[in-house]
């Protein structure tokens, strides 16, 4: 099992130190990723999913600081390591795509000098593009068309000498996964790649996803808001809520038979043709405040079924079943009885 | 960190700052006594007489300059036919011309010029280039500056259509006899010949350089020689660069020679600022500075800092009145002696010498300045007699039916810190006698407007001499303008006077035009267009060092007698 | 479009600014009521010179005919006669700009590269000792009077440390090219002049350059905390660059643009006459000569500096909009 994880993320803390207070913003996170999987992060805003992620690949800015845990990648302890072994895994080792591709790529820059960078800094060592040798500018420059092509770039030796501006916003995504997956890297974490793009375009967008996760042999992080895209790509998914992970299982699972009380909350509030004329159900109240969140298990003052224990001690994960992970004082409660229903359906 | 901290933090950083700032400028700025003064330094450049003043020259033509800045130059590289010596005012010596006489008439004038004179460039000095540079002053007739007036008011102008002088036979007024001698045939016989040919406007150039660039053009100014000279006298203009400086060298041809001590070099720099002047003066650099008598206290007691004060200018200011019968269509007040008189004895003169001139001027006598020939010592000065004023007002009031309260304007140019403050204390002054002062404060040609059209009660102006004789200020001031005086518009006229003032300004005995003046300024005293206000004193600054200073009030500053030591 | 195209286009409106400013500066002039014949013949001067003043330059003539010959004169090189230089007014502004634009270039000089350099620290060190002290660093560049700091640095440079001199220009080189002597001085070979020149032009150099410094310090420290917070920082990061590539490369390059924008424009206004600096160090600049022409009521002067400025003025935010247009790809000319 040991030989499949390519990712193995325990008892992450991270937390802002600002004016107002100390925001923990993740506060005892555990996870794995395996080889070649795609690996959903789902959760509503704020619920430290992005932090998450930032902390993996080492972009923690202040005031925000990694307080503890451990981010095992291939093998290697992260956190141990000092900034310019860490700048050499970034970009190579573990690369990561942002929300919005307009705002994410140098407006400044060309789609083609951009990727060539990140190529000329991993496989050569060169940071200055402009340092850089003509000939080998010129060799790599086929090696960037052949990663526009590889993401269904339309035109690429037309989009290799384009502006972001001049490019739409599926276009620009693409070159984004072009640049990120331009130095071979083992996992990719795509913090919400489709939010800010039409549901077409964003349908294109995981296709290209799979597409490398299936010719590459990438794994994925993929963070989203949307359950319908985990849905749709995910093997397995961890749900966030309130920057701890409350349930993880293969997707399936998940939707099918979900355990956690917030988990089922999510998977009754979306909308289905099936259930129209009934009011759309939500969950109560709102996402606490993370300076000073609740006492015991976070999700407490929302959960219908809170009791003592529930105010006072914050629960850890437990295996109910092989793969499935639930972070709930009545877990197993909870799954006996998600199993019973099941049976009487 | 909390904000509150930080920004703690961040105000005593700059309090820090700012206090050494502060501590720094009074530490090591030259005060009085600091502990790490420098030292008086050797002697800098001992050869170059160096001149931190104001003002650039505007044009370096003798025969088109007029300003003081440019008089300078010229009189430092150009040379006369006569001359004043050291700060004597009385005594007319021989430059370029050895010796002199007139005939009885006082037209006819014979000069014998000094002989081995070479101009700068080895060109022979002799009577054909006295004619030129006379000659060629009239034709040209200054357009910009109208400083050729000095000349023509004596000599024959010229006719620039029929290409003939304005005289009975054609000819201009200078006749060449013989290579060293001239003859002088004037239209009028004129009082002040000789002071006037002492002026920069009556230098000697050399007709084969003006005629190499240029030539005489009637009426027009000659662009060459505005920037480059070729003199008789003791320098060579190394180069003018306009607004920076002026630098001259030795002219090794010079006639007068150079065996004794004398500056062989002398840089004149125009630098505006005041404390930057100050500066270089202190630390050496600057040999002397032109430092305003509001600032003499920066300087006085630095170390090899000498501050002059002996010396008094031919500079006056006063206060010119309207006499004319109407003012914007009713009675002028001004129009009546009594208000002027009473007006002159209203004046608090001492207290405007104390606190405006600091004690840097005297009380002027009269329009004809002390020190210049035709100076009355004893004649009558208005003292400060307010119950006077007060009784000659009233008088006046009843017998010409003013009004109570009499509204007159008091005009000064802006921008004159002094003359603001002088007007400020007279319109003191006159509202103790019923007078009612608004003082204007108007742009110099908006100011000369107003006095070319009368439209003024009073202005404060003043006046610089051209040439040392008393006709340069007598007439203007107080000659009618129907024969050509009241250059300041003041409507002034008197029968007696004027007739006076020709006389004298024809005459060539010069003990009789000191008689002629005489009287002439005690009718003018009686019944006065002006009030007399100050003689400038003269302050030069220079370095301790600098040794051959002397002054006179119708002289620039001359170099060849400088020497640093 | 292409640039040529749009350089000649936008040169083409210089025409409607000469025409306009010098209209404008000409009415004024007329509004004001003196007789500037009389004021530039001189206080001694007689009537006749005065007249004569007057039918020269066609004073007595109606206000249009005298606007024709001024505006055709312009075109013809003629910019009137100067009455407080005795002398053409194009001869004076050949003199006097070159100097203030040597002093601006200088200025410029430093306040640029500096004030980039203290705004990024700023930025990237933000709230740190270095921030803080760059901030108060250019917030006395903006507070402090240009007169006091210039007197300032005399005093120390020059009476204590006697470093550097108080004033002038230095000397004239041995050929004089375009005006700037410094450059003048490096083509003629004049090593002497060379020396000399730069010794003179470092104090009012850096006195000019103060103010602009701490603007320039500021916007950028601004323009950078901007973009430090943008997303492709946090790519430019994530590609694994170094913090000195991701803030030169990619940072500043955006950074830097509204920064130098306001640079041309800066420059243009320092051109304009940096009065204060000229007059306490004694340069002899265009700032002074406007003064004296103002003064003087020299309205030739006044009229030449002012359209000298203009043209300026209109060449400045050209090269402004060709800066702004070569370095941020998403605008482009003339459209």
């Amino acid at each position: 099992m040991d030989d499949d994880i390519l990712l193995k993320v325990e008892d992450l803390h991270t937390y802002f130190y600002t004016y107002e207070g100390v925001v923990k913003a993740v506060d005892g996170v555990s996870f794995y990723v395996k080889k070649g999987e795609v690996f959903g992060v789902v959760g509503e805003t704020g619920c430290g999913k992005s932090v998450t992620a930032l902390s993996i690949i080492g972009l923690i800015d202040e005031p925000g600081k990694i307080v503890s845990g451990k981010i095992i990648f291939q093998g290697k302890n992260l956190r141990e390591l000092s900034e310019d072994e860490m700048r050499k895994i970034r970009g190579k080792g573990i690369s990561m795509i942002f929300q919005e591709p307009m705002t994410a790529l140098n407006p400044v820059y060309k789609i083609g000098d951009q990727i060539l960078e990140i190529i000329l800094l991993h496989k050569y060592g060169i940071e200055d593009i402009k340092k850089a040798p003509k000939d080998i500018k010129k060799k790599e420059r086929k090696r960037v068309i052949d990663m526009l092509r590889l993401v269904r770039m339309p035109d690429p030796e037309r989009a290799i000498d384009s502006y972001p501006h001049e490019l739409s916003g599926g276009m620009r995504q693409r070159a984004m996964i072009a640049m990120m997956l331009a130095a071979e890297p083992s996992l990719l974490i795509a913090d919400e790649p489709t939010t800010a793009l039409d549901v077409t375009v964003q349908a294109q967008i995981l296709n290209i996803l799979l597409d490398m996760r299936d010719k590459l042999g990438i794994s994925i992080i993929l963070i989203t808001h949307d359950l319908s895209v985990v849905a749709d790509v995910c093997d397995r998914v961890a749900v966030m809520y309130a920057g701890n992970i409350v349930e993880m299982a293969d997707v399936y699972t998940i939707f099918k038979h979900p355990v956690h009380p917030y988990t089922r909350g999510l998977m009754q509030a979306i909308p289905s043709i099936a259930e129209k004329k009934e009011e759309l159900k939500y969950i109560k109240g709102s996402v606490p405040n993370l300076i000073y969140p609740p006492p015991g298990c976070r999700f407490h003052p929302r959960c219908e079924y809170a009791q003592d224990i529930c105010k006072k001690e914050k629960p850890k994960l437990i295996e109910v079943e092989p793969g499935h992970y639930v972070a709930c004082h009545f877990a197993k409660e909870f799954f006996e009885k998600e199993k019973e229903s099941d049976k009487n359906e | 960190m909390r904000k509150g901290v930080l920004y703690g933090i961040i105000a005593v950083v700059v309090v820090i700052v700012v206090v050494v700032a502060a501590l720094a400028v009074i530490y090591w700025a030259p005060h009085g006594t600091s502990p790490s003064k420098p030292t008086t330094p050797a002697i800098k450049n001992p050869d170059t007489f160096v001149w931190d003043t104001i003002g650039d020259p505007q044009t370096l033509d003798p025969a088109e300059a007029y300003d003081t800045a440019s008089g300078v130059v010229i009189q430092n590289v150009y040379e006369t036919l006569v001359t004043y010596h050291g700060s004597d005012t009385k005594t007319i010596y021989p430059l370029l011309a050895t010796s002199w006489h007139v005939d009885s008439t006082g037209k006819n004038w014979t000069f014998y010029l000094r002989k081995g004179v070479k101009f700068s460039n080895g060109d022979p000095f002799n009577a054909q280039a006295v004619k030129f540079s006379f000659d060629r002053v009239l034709i040209m007739n200054s357009p910009q500056t109208g400083v050729s007036w000095i000349l023509s008011q004596f000599m024959y102008t010229y006719n620039a259509t029929t290409g003939k002088w304005n005289s009975p036979d054609g000819q201009s007024s200078v006749r060449v006899v013989d290579d060293y001698t001239v003859e002088f045939h004037l239209r009028k016989a004129y009082g002040g010949f000789l002071p006037a040919i002492a002026f920069t406007v009556a230098s000697i150039v050399d007709p084969k350089v003006v005629n190499e660039h240029g030539g005489v053009q009637p009426n027009k100014d000659n662009a060459w020689m505005s920037e480059h000279m070729v003199g008789t006298g003791p320098y060579k203009l190394v180069t003018w660069q306009h607004n920076a400086y002026v630098k001259l060298e030795w002219n090794p041809n010079y006639w007068g020679g150079w065996s004794g001590h004398h500056v062989k070099y002398v840089i004149i720099k125009n630098i505006p600022e005041v404390a930057t002047r100050e500066q270089e003066l202190i630390k050496g650099d600057a040999d002397m500075a032109y430092i305003p008598v509001n600032h003499l206290n920066d300087v006085k007691g630095k170390p090899g800092v000498k501050v002059d004060e002996g010396g008094l200018t031919f500079d006056v200011d006063m206060i010119e009145m309207n006499c004319r019968p109407t003012y914007h269509n009713q009675t002028n007040p001004l129009y009546y002696k009594e208000v002027r008189q009473a007006i002159s004895y209203a004046v608090d003169y001492d207290t405007i010498i104390k606190d405006v001139y600091k004690g840097y001027a005297i009380r002027l006598q009269g329009p004809i300045p002390k020190g210049m020939p035709g100076h009355d010592d004893n004649l009558f000065m208005y003292p400060y007699d307010v119950n006077k004023a007060k009784q000659l007002m009233n008088d006046a009031r009843q017998k010409y039916h003013l009004p109570d309260t009499i509204k007159l304007t008091l005009i000064y140019n802006q921008g004159n810190d002094v003359r603001a403050h002088i007007a400020q204390i007279v319109k003191g002054n006159l509202a103790q006698i019923g007078i009612a002062v608004q003082v204007q404060e108007l742009a110099w040609p908006t100011l000369l407007d107003k006095m070319d059209r009368g439209d003024y009660s009073m202005i404060i102006v003043g006046w610089a001499p051209d040439y040392n004789d008393p006709d340069d200020y007598a007439f203007p001031f107080l000659a009618s303008a129907s024969i050509g005086g009241d250059t300041f518009e003041t409507g002034w006229h008197n029968a007696t006077v004027d007739k006076l003032l020709l006389e004298a300004k024809y005459t060539v005995d010069q003990n009789k035009r000191i008689q002629l003046y005489k009287e002439v300024q005690q009718i003018a005293m009686q019944n006065p267009p002006f009030i007399y206000l100050a003689q400038d004193k003269h302050v030069a600054v220079y370095r301790t060092w600098l040794q051959g200073y002397f002054y006179n009030p119708v002289m620039m500053l001359q170099f060849y007698h400088l020497y640093k030591q | 479009m292409k640039l040529w195209q749009y350089i000649a286009r936008r040169l083409l409106l210089l025409l409607p600014v000469i025409i306009g400013v010098t209209l404008i500066t000409f009415t004024i002039s007329f509004v004001i009521p003196a007789d500037p014949a009389r004021a530039w013949a001189g206080q001694k001067a007689p009537p006749s010179v005065v007249e004569k003043i007057r039918i020269e330059y066609h004073l007595n003539d109606p206000v249009y005919v005298q606007y024709y010959y001024y505006i055709t004169g312009v075109f013809t090189g003629n910019w009137g006669y100067s009455h407080s230089e005795k002398r053409p007014v194009i001869q004076c502004l050949a003199d006097y700009f070159p100097a203030t634009l040597e002093l601006t270039i200088w200025a410029m000089a430093i306040a640029i590269p500096t004030g980039i350099y203290l705004g990024v620290v700023s930025a990237v060190k933000r709230n740190k000792i270095q921030d803080h002290l760059s901030r108060v660093f250019a917030l006395s560049g903006v507070s402090m009077p240009i007169f006091w700091l210039g007197l300032l640095l005399i005093l120390i440079f020059y009476t204590y440390l006697g470093w550097f001199p108080a004033s002038g220009r230095g000397i004239a080189p041995t050929h004089v090219y375009t005006g700037l002597w410094i450059l003048d001085s490096l083509l003629s070979g004049d090593w002497h002049a060379l020396a000399i020149d730069v010794w003179h032009i470092i104090l009012p150099s850096i006195t000019l350059s103060y103010a602009t410094l701490a603007v320039m310090t500021r916007m950028t420290r601004s323009s950078m905390l901007e973009v430090l917070r943008l997303d492709y920082i946090k790519t430019a990061k994530a590609k694994g660059l170094s913090k000195k590539v991701v803030i030169y490369r990619h940072a500043l390059r955006n950074a830097l643009i509204p920064t130098l924008t306001v640079s041309g424009l800066a420059f243009a206004g320092l051109l304009g006459g940096a009065v204060l600096t000229e007059t306490i160090f004694a340069w002899p600049g265009m700032g002074r000569y406007a003064y004296q022409a103002i003064s003087t009521l020299d309205y030739p002067a006044i009229m030449g500096v002012t359209l000298l400025m203009a043209i300026i003025f209109v060449i400045a935010n050209l090269i402004v909009d060709i800066m702004y247009a070569y370095l941020d790809p998403r605008i482009k000319l003339g459209e």
